[in-house]
């Protein structure tokens, strides 16, 4: 028994630093954070007063988080539309053998090493003074375009991920299903329906779920590339919370539109997740 | 095998996305070698190399010091975020049949949920409070606290998979759980460890959200925040800008280049299912 005690407390000792640094950095800021969302706190200010539900109840008569709610929604759906299809017809190139296919993984998968800001600043640059010729005036600068100029740095940026998590998941596929579905006399288009698209549904997972997540709640890209602009045309909800915090000084307010985002996400991410664990078949 | 060759369709595509990846360096490669009064457009060659530039962009984007902060804040949050998870995991994945090791790891995969926004504003108040604004100390600490949970999720499963008679037949031997710990699991998880540190050295190298927050005076900023800012206000002075984004560059695109299969290895783990 004594024993016993001494191997748990053990393992124990193994865990302190993790709970240690976690309830530091996320726990207690997590739980402490819950509070302001209930106050007028302005983000500077020693004190603030308690209202009670007035933030949550402004947040679904506030117009102002309207664009921002449209244009996330743009955004990330957009995102992840594109990203997956490029990702999953490059990946199925690429699977195929030919010459030069290490040198075209590794130039799909660069830009993953690039930071968001060197990322827009290079972007921009070509939206301005290269593509201008073929679309008038920079994507970026343009109200109607700019999500999309944003939509094409991030995939720039972070295409290579999702392409080689699918890469990945069509070697993960038996070759004999493919020649027994070819035997039995099935099509390019069946074959893809019927045996990829089944046997990929752990990459579809994977990617669908992480490209939607993180793309909603998207921040640096946007920040970097537009501050949200012109005109708030592409602010996102992520850039929404951080300005009432520094510019506007609504600490409060922005602390409990960032709960209800988070609940959001949390219940798209929960949805995802159990669409294609529904879906996964055994191999 | 017919269907494994690659058609025409399929090299055009290549052909197209691989223009649209690489474009973008050359062009940084092409306007940070350009001088300022070059008149020929964005795609004409330089009449020279123009190195002056490099000088120029190592002094006036503050290179140097930046560059210091980024290898001092990365270097350090990768060794804590490798012992730190590898510990854990160790635990946690040593004592999967109880409950409160199961509990913290649920805790562990919801809080990867969580956007940092709904943590920003806590942290910042956290952190004035405790006079960690603005230090490389407080930026290490936040950014290592934010990736423990995904790198804890992702060694679990290999710590698991070593057999418990090795640890049982060093404890016979008279090692004690520390030494068996660091002498024979970790050895074990290495590839695992690798693959961590590789992906946590690349996303702590590109942080954003969090420097953003808590690195705002300008002797403790790193390349990101640095460039953040100089961008922003060197816009008119291209060739410069360009030539600080290449040099920046460089050494991150070295460091992938040579770790590409950890990257790989990390980004596609539970693609398959295994």
């Amino acid at each position: 028994m004594k024993k016993r005690v001494k191997t748990n407390l053990e393992y124990f000792v193994f865990l302190i630093p993790s709970l240690i640094l976690f309830v530091f950095c996320v726990i207690y800021p997590f739980l402490s954070g819950i509070h302001l969302a209930f106050t007028d706190w302005n983000g500077i200010a020693p004190t603030y007063n308690y209202v009670g539900l007035d933030n949550f109840i402004q947040l679904f008569s506030d117009k102002q988080v309207l664009e921002p709610l449209k244009n996330t929604l743009i955004y990330g759906f957009g995102v992840t539309i594109a990203n997956n299809i490029i990702a999953l017809t490059l990946a199925s190139v690429l699977s195929k053998k030919f010459r030069g296919q290490a040198f075209f993984k590794t130039i799909f998968f660069i830009p993953l090493s690039i930071s968001v800001v060197l990322a827009s600043f290079v972007w921009r640059y070509i939206f301005a003074n290269l593509l201008n010729g073929i679309t008038g005036q920079s994507l970026l600068g343009a109200k109607s375009t700019v999500l999309v100029g944003i939509i094409i740095i991030s995939l720039w940026n972070n295409l290579g991920s999702n392409t080689m998590i699918y890469i990945a998941g069509l070697a993960g596929i038996p070759k004999d299903y493919e020649e027994a579905a070819m035997i039995d006399g099935a099509g390019l288009l069946q074959r893809f329906r019927y045996i990829t698209i089944p046997m990929l549904m752990p990459s579809f997972s994977i990617c669908i779920t992480l490209t939607l997540t993180s793309s909603l709640r998207e921040f640096g890209l946007v920040l970097a590339a537009t501050g949200g602009g012109p005109a708030g045309s592409s602010e996102t909800f992520a850039l929404l919370i951080y300005n009432y915090m520094f510019k506007y000084s609504r600490a409060g307010y922005a602390q409990a539109v960032s709960l209800v985002f988070m609940v959001v996400l949390v219940a798209i991410g929960l949805l995802l997740n159990r669409y294609f664990r529904n879906r996964e078949v055994e191999a | 095998m017919k269907q494994n060759k690659l058609g025409i369709a399929g090299r055009l595509y290549l052909l197209i996305a691989g223009i649209f990846f690489l474009f973008p360096f050359l062009i940084c490669l092409l306007m940070a070698v350009k001088s300022r009064q070059d008149r020929g457009g964005v795609l004409s060659l330089p009449d020279r190399i123009h190195w002056e530039n490099f000088a120029n962009a190592i002094e006036e984007a503050n290179i140097i010091s930046s560059l210091k902060n980024s290898i001092i804040i990365t270097l350090a949050c990768v060794v804590i975020i490798v012992f730190v998870s590898a510990t854990a995991a160790y635990a946690i994945g040593r004592q999967y049949h109880k409950r409160f090791y199961r509990i913290y790891e649920a805790i562990l995969i919801a809080s990867m949920m969580i956007p940092f926004q709904a943590v920003m504003i806590p942290v910042y108040k956290m952190y004035r409070s405790l006079d960690l604004l603005n230090t490389r100390t407080g930026a290490v600490i936040m950014i290592s606290g934010m990736a423990v949970a995904y790198c804890t999720i992702m060694i679990i499963g290999f710590v698991r998979r070593i057999p418990i008679e090795l640890e049982e037949a060093a404890m016979i031997e008279g090692a004690g759980r520390f030494r068996i710990c660091f002498t024979i699991v970790m050895p074990l998880l290495k590839p695992i460890l690798a693959t961590v540190a590789t992906l946590q050295f690349l996303s702590v190298w590109n942080e954003f959200n969090v420097s953003i927050l808590l690195l705002q005076s300008e002797e403790i900023k790193t390349i990101p925040m640095q460039q953040y800012v100089f961008f922003g206000a060197y816009g008119a002075d291209y060739n410069t800008a360009f030539a600080a984004a290449v040099i920046t560059m460089i050494p991150v695109i070295i460091f992938f280049l040579i770790l590409q299969r950890y990257v790989v290895a990390g980004m596609t783990a539970g693609a398959v299912k295994g």
